[in-house]
C-alpha cells in the first residue's frame, strides 16, 4: 500500500506546485502539465491500492513518463519556468520508481481479469500473478 | 446472518465480493457523495446563497458558478447527484449472491461506478485548469468517486468470470446475464469444482 500512497503524495505536491513554484499564471503550460497529471497520477495511485486493479499502477508510471518528457520536449521551445521543469521531471522519476513496485496480492480472485478473456487459463485454477490456487476450501483472512 | 456471505464465495475466491461487509462501505460512500452533490447542487439553483469553502477563499463560489457547470442541460453537481444515487441503488439492490443471480446489475453497477465515476473526476480535474482555482467540496467528490472504484470492481470481475464459465460450459450467457433458467445453477458446478 505505501508505494500508491507515496504516489498519492507526489501528485498532491503537482497539484499545488504552479500555486508553490509561482507559475500558476505566468506559464499555462506548465501549469496544465501539472494539474492534469498530478490528479490522474493521485486517481489511478488510490485505486491501485486494491488488490483486483493493481495493474492501475502502470497508469501512474505512463503519467511519470510524461512528467519527465513533457517539460524536456517541449520546455526549450514554449517556455518552462525552470524550477516547474525540475518539479516535474524530479516528481516523474519518483512516480515511475514507486509505480513500479507492486507490493504483496492479499486476496484470491479465481483466475482474475485475464481468465474472462482468455481460453487457455483455467477460472478456478490460475490467478492472474501466476500463482496456483489450492482446490480446497479457502481460509477468511478478513473474517 | 452472516454479513461476509461466505456460503456465495464464487470458486477460487477468499472473500464473497457481493457480501453486505464488501458492499455496505460503498453504499455509505455514495450516499455520502451524494448528499455532498445536493448540497452543491443546492447552491448552483440558488437554493442557498453561499457555499462552504474552507481553503480556497472564493474557490468553490467560483467553479460552481462558472460557464464551465452550465454547459449540460443540468447543472453539474446535480448530474453528479444522479451519478451516485444510482451508485447506491445499483449497489444496495439484490443479495450476497448477485454476482451469479443477477450479473446485469453487478455490471450496471461496475458502469456507474467506473466509467460514470471516472468522467466526474476529469470533470472536476478539469476545473482548476481552465479557473485556475480550486474547490474544496468538488475534490471531495472526487476523492469519494475515486475510493468507490476498487471495492466496486472485483464483484464485476467475479460477474464477468461467472458469465465466462457459463459460455465455457456452452449455456447461454444472455440468460445468465439476466440470471434466469438453469443457468443460475452453475454456482454449484463451479464452487464444487
Amino acid at each position: 500500500m505505501w508505494p500508491r500512497l507515496v504516489n498519492v503524495a507526489i501528485g498532491i505536491w503537482l497539484m499545488f506546485a504552479p500555486a508553490v513554484l509561482g507559475y500558476s499564471t505566468t506559464s499555462a503550460l506548465a501549469e496544465a502539465s501539472d494539474r492534469i497529471i498530478g490528479p490522474l497520477v493521485v486517481s489511478a495511485s488510490i485505486a491501485a491500492i486494491w488488490d483486483e486493479i493493481r495493474p492501475l499502477r502502470w497508469v501512474s508510471v505512463f503519467l511519470g513518463g510524461a512528467a519527465i518528457v513533457l517539460p524536456l520536449v517541449l520546455g526549450p521551445f514554449l517556455g518552462w519556468p525552470i524550477d516547474g521543469a525540475v518539479s516535474s521531471i524530479v516528481s516523474g522519476a519518483l512516480i515511475i520508481v514507486f509505480g513500479r513496485i507492486r507490493g504483496p496480492i492479499d486476496n484470491e480472485f479465481g483466475g482474475g481479469w485475464k481468465s474472462t478473456w482468455r481460453d487457455d487459463i483455467d477460472t478456478i485454477r490460475d490467478d492472474p500473478y501466476g500463482r496456483e490456487i489450492e482446490q480446497t476450501q479457502h481460509g477468511f483472512p478478513d473474517s | 446472518m452472516d454479513w461476509h456471505g461466505r456460503d456465495e464465495t464464487p470458486p477460487g475466491w477468499d472473500v464473497n465480493p457481493s457480501s453486505w461487509a464488501e458492499r455496505m462501505p460503498i453504499i455509505v460512500l455514495g450516499f455520502v457523495g451524494f448528499l455532498i452533490a445536493m448540497y452543491l447542487t443546492a447552491f448552483q439553483y440558488e437554493w442557498i446563497n453561499s457555499v462552504w469553502e474552507p481553503f480556497f477563499g472564493d474557490g468553490s463560489e467560483e467553479i460552481l458558478t462558472s460557464e464551465v457547470s452550465d454547459v449540460l442541460p443540468i447543472k453539474d453537481a446535480a448530474l453528479g447527484a444522479i451519478g451516485y444515487i444510482l451508485d447506491v441503488v445499483t449497489g444496495a439492490m439484490f443479495g450476497q449472491a448477485r454476482w451469479r443471480k443477477q450479473p446485469w446489475i453487478v455490471i450496471l453497477f461496475g458502469l456507474a461506478v467506473g466509467p460514470l465515476g471516472g468522467g466526474s473526476i476529469l470533470l472536476v480535474i478539469l476545473q482548476p485548469i481552465l479557473l485556475n482555482n480550486f474547490c474544496t467540496l468538488c475534490l471531495t467528490t472526487a476523492v469519494i468517486s475515486v475510493v468507490m472504484i476498487g471495492p466496486a470492481m472485483d464483484e464485476v470481475l467475479a460477474s464477468m468470470q461467472f458469465l465466462r464459465r457459463a459460455k465455457e460450459e456452452g449455456r447461454s450467457v444472455w440468460r445468465a446475464f439476466w440470471g434466469v433458467g438453469d443457468s443460475t445453477e452453475l454456482t454449484a458446478a463451479g464452487r464444487n469444482a
